[in-house]
């Protein structure tokens, strides 16, 4: 409605107002009326005013932030642009960010340092509104084409990255976790600039991380290389390597170099370790083959097994002496557990008090199962290891072979006593169980009308008819 | 259940083949049975816990809870006599056709498809299951009633008394072999397969000296359990050749000799035993009376553990080797008897060689031995009035029932009949060998054309 139209109106109601109270209650009544109005006028228009004063302080307050928000995002994209222009060409953008900020200026928003005009005053909040909005997509539209720019150079980038890293593995240097680790960074998406350019720094840290490791790596075994060649220049420019961290290429190349020499200083020590180490477990990995060996003894020598014959980069020497030291340790566990092993199943038969020729214990086995000491030289170990493990399998063997016998005693004696009663004469054959000649045996020791003999494994029943029966037999036999 | 070919239920009729089933559904799953089990009685008291099943109970908590659960669906109470059977047979079937309608609908709720197995249960010494099996087999498969009809298989296990039992039960063994065997007015083939053990046999090849005789049934039991198991395990996974339930039967029933015992060598360990001397125990230990050398029909059914099928220590091929050889040298005849099959079946789940053969064919003389003398002692004793002769519990004199001489009469005829024919069968497996250069210008070979 109309201001004027409005006072008007007010004015008349209050005229009206006026004239019915002079009519109804007289002119004291009116008095006060006009009195209470000129009051009300007054206060009314005090807070009126205070209100006015509150209101465009809040746009002006606005009118700043809208301004520091655009100033602020504005030297944001600028910082990008410039981070990006370490990737690729970023002039054009950077060129049009100069113009986007010099109309900023131009328009009066910012003075010539960049910060927030007084004068803005002048403007109306709605017009830095879409001031701002415009300039907003102005800046999306610039760090969009930044990006769209970025992209093809950063895979590039990664790409060189990983090649180097491929040339840091083949050389032999043990990354690969490293690799995995950098693979994963390299496979994050990255669609904005800003992720792009965090990516870029991420991939750079994690690269130099490599470059630290492989230097490390590579000292440590030029200087537990130094009695086999002079390592000194190579240690040396192994050390360079450090001062020219972002000079990835000749890092790379220093690195992929001191790796081949050392090579070549170790190839002929490497060489003759790793064939006596794998012969040495190859033939400890025999011993252990046996079906009554538990698989767990079998797969920790394996495993070994396996590593060492992967292991064929004589600048991987430390492992090798690694390996040395964990073949020498689980072949000393293994040796332990399987007397341990024995030792339980020895008291479980010794409760059965077995004669003497179908089980006996191998008095030796204590003594040299103390002698398997993995502080010991690797020939004298080996050697040692062998002789105990040869013993302990066997003396297993025997023992797991006792306990079957035991368990299916109950089982065979009768088929053993109907066949003896049959024929009077049993030979292995005839039995056509594992263990015969033990069954046999412990059959004769059970049985005193029998009689055992070993060589060939022949049971016999005394009786005079088996007697009859052997005599036919060896007659038959001999004709 | 996938993995095997047919699917198994028991019907098991009569207190003693209650407690087998009931064993089995509490101990002894096999995923071809799962729970088609089926507990049929005359009188609550023989399936009441604290009398037929109190001593399983004891075995093991969970078993109560398993009885609570099956009690309702799994065990049916038929027939209107409130003392059961009584020993007498003729009771039982008198019981089991007046009220069929109700062991049928218990029957329905197994939910059995066209082509599985019904492995019937009874013991041949009492009256309920020995009286009511054959006419309940009888009835599915050739009765109007019947529910599934088509091309379900029947085999019955029956379950001699042990030796020192009264006459009357081996009466009733011989009543219920026959009848299990041959049935109906024209006594045609029962069961398609009858599976005979004895009590006092088992009791013996396990050893058992325990007084106790509940413990003695449980452990009985569960070698009959574990018979059933082997049966089932070639047509399931892990066997190299199947036998499937078919295989069991048909060849024997046209040969027209259909009756077996189990003979199993289980527990061997493959580290020390080759099959040929399982093959030897498992000879030496029938579940019935029998001579080996008079069977003409084996099964070999070899259970070993996966791990040493598969490296070669044990084969189908090796296994058929065997089985050849150990036939010739075991069965009727110098040919090895005329029927024989072998599976080996690879298991998961065993360490140890297990072996049955199913001994088929074999003459019914050591059984029928030890059983007639009991069988004429009751049969003599029985007062003819007329026709009829009258069948009382000796326990329970209430319990009674008129039976026809002539019934009597057929039932001995018939099984006198599959005898002769068994041993008839016997001969010609034993008999020379045919006159090969004869035979050959019989059949067209060698003669020269005019």
């Amino acid at each position: 409605m109309n201001e004027y139209a409005l006072a008007t109106l007010t004015i008349i109601i209050i005229l009206g107002a006026g004239f019915g109270l002079l009519i109804y209650f007289g002119i004291d009544v009116v008095t006060y009326f006009g009195v209470g109005l000129v009051v009300a006028s007054i206060v009314g228009s005090v807070i009126y005013t205070w209100w006015r004063s509150q209101s465009d302080k809040t746009i002006e307050r606005l009118k700043l932030e809208i301004l520091t928000k655009i100033k602020r995002e504005l030297e944001d994209v600028e910082s990008l642009v410039e981070e990006a222009s370490k990737i690729t060409d970023m002039a054009p953008i950077s060129t049009k960010l100069t113009l986007l900020r010099e109309n900023l200026v131009k328009q009066k928003f910012f003075d010539n340092h960049f910060n927030i005009n007084k004068t803005i005053r002048k403007y109306t909040l709605t017009f830095i509104e879409q001031e701002a909005r415009k300039v907003e997509q102005r800046l999306r539209s610039l760090e969009a084409l930044a990006a769209g720019a970025c992209r093809p150079e950063l895979e590039k980038f990664i790409k060189d990255l990983q090649s180097k890293l491929e040339k840091l593995l083949d050389a032999g240097y043990g990354i690969e976790e490293d690799i995995s680790e950098f693979n994963i960074i390299a496979a994050q998406p990255s669609q904005s600039l800003r992720e792009m350019i965090e990516k870029k720094m991420r991939l750079s840290e994690k690269f130099e991380e490599v470059l630290d490791k492989c230097v490390e790596e590579a000292v440590s075994v030029a200087t537990a290389s130094r009695r086999f060649g002079d390592t000194s220049t190579l240690e040396s420019s192994v050390l360079e390597v450090k001062k020219m961290k972002s000079d990835f290429d000749n890092a790379v190349f220093l690195l992929v170099k001191a790796r081949n020499e050392l090579k070549d200083i170790l190839r002929d020590v490497f060489s003759r370790q790793h064939s006596k180490l794998i012969s040495h477990v190859k033939e400890i990995y025999s011993l252990l083959s046996a079906n009554h060996v538990g698989e767990k003894y079998k797969t920790v020598i394996r495993d070994i097994r396996d590593e060492l014959l992967s292991l064929n980069d004589p600048g991987r020497i430390q492992e090798l002496r690694e390996l040395e030291r964990e073949f020498k340790n689980k072949t000393a566990y293994v040796v332990t557990d399987l007397f341990e092993e024995m030792v339980e199943l020895e008291k479980n038969i010794n409760i059965y008090k077995p004669h003497e020729k179908v089980w006996t214990s191998d008095k030796k086995i204590p003594e040299l199962v103390n002698k398997v000491n993995p502080s010991d030289e690797l020939e004298v170990f080996a050697k040692n290891a062998r002789k105990a493990l040869k013993c302990l399998v066997n003396q297993l063997e025997k023992d797991v072979g006792f306990l079957k016998i035991i368990e299916n005693y109950a089982k065979v004696e009768p088929i053993i006593s109907r066949k003896l009663n049959e024929r009077g004469v049993l030979t292995i054959s005839d039995l056509n169980v594992k263990y015969a000649d033990k069954f046999m045996l412990l059959y004769s020791l059970k049985n005193e009308d029998t009689t055992y003999e070993e060589d060939p494994p022949t049971l016999t029943l005394k009786s005079k008819v088996a007697a009859e029966l052997k005599n036919k037999l060896l007659k038959k036999k001999r004709s | 259940m996938e993995d095997y070919s047919t699917r198994w239920s028991i019907i098991a009729s009569g207190e003693g083949a209650n407690r087998i089933s009931f064993l089995y559904y509490a101990k002894y799953r096999n995923p071809a049975i799962e729970d088609r089990v089926l507990l049929l009685n005359t009188t609550t008291a023989d399936v009441k816990p604290e009398k037929t099943f109190e001593y399983m109970l004891t075995k093991n908590p969970r078993f109560q809870e398993i009885y609570e659960k099956i009690k309702r669906e799994k065990i049916c109470i038929f027939g209107k006599s409130p003392s059961g059977a009584g020993n007498n047979w003729k009771v039982g079937e008198n019981e089991a056709r007046d009220d069929f309608d109700t062991i049928r609908r218990y029957i329905e709720n197994l939910k059995l498809g066209g082509r599985d197995v019904i492995f019937g249960i009874s013991t041949l010494g009492g009256g309920t299951g020995n009286g009511s099996l054959p006419f309940i087999i009888y009835q599915l498969k050739y009765g109007s009633e019947a529910l599934i009809l088509g091309q379900n298989s029947f085999i019955a296990l029956g379950i001699m008394p042990y030796d020192f039992e009264a006459p009357q039960r081996f009466f009733n063994t011989i009543c219920g072999i026959a009848r299990l065997l041959k049935y109906g007015p024209r006594g045609v083939q029962n069961a398609d397969m009858l599976l005979l053990a004895d009590n006092t046999q088992i009791e013996r090849l396990l050893g058992i000296t325990e007084s106790f005789k509940e413990e003695r049934y449980y452990r009985i039991n569960e070698e009959i359990i574990k018979a059933i198991n082997m049966m089932i395990a070639p047509g399931g996974p892990g066997a190299r050749s199947t036998i499937d339930v078919a295989d069991y039967y048909q060849l024997p029933s046209n040969i027209g000799t259909y009756h077996f015992t189990p003979c199993m060598s289980l527990g061997n360990d493959p580290e020390v035993f080759g099959i040929e001397t399982a093959l030897e125990t498992a000879m030496d230990r029938p579940m019935a009376p029998v001579d080996p050398k008079t069977a003409t029909m084996a099964y070999v059914i070899v259970v070993a553990p996966k791990k040493y099928v598969e490296n070669g220590t044990f084969t189908q091929e090796g296994l058929e080797d065997i089985t050849r050889d150990w036939a010739v040298k075991n069965l009727a005849g110098r040919r090895g008897g005329i029927l024989r099959y072998s599976s080996l079946v690879a298991s998961r789940e065993i360490e140890t060689l297990d072996v049955m053969i199913l001994l088929g064919g074999f003459s019914l003389k050591d059984i029928f031995s030890k059983a007639l003398q009991k069988y004429y002692d009751f049969k003599d004793s029985l007062e003819i009035e007329g026709k009829e002769v009258e069948l009382a519990d000796e326990n329970n004199p209430r319990i009674k029932v008129r039976i026809n001489i002539d019934d009597i009469e057929t039932i001995e005829s018939r099984i006198k009949e599959y005898i002769r024919l068994t041993e008839d069968r016997i001969k010609r497996a034993r008999e020379e060998e045919i006159d090969l250069k004869e035979k050959l210008l019989e059949w067209g070979f060698g003669k020269s054309t005019p």
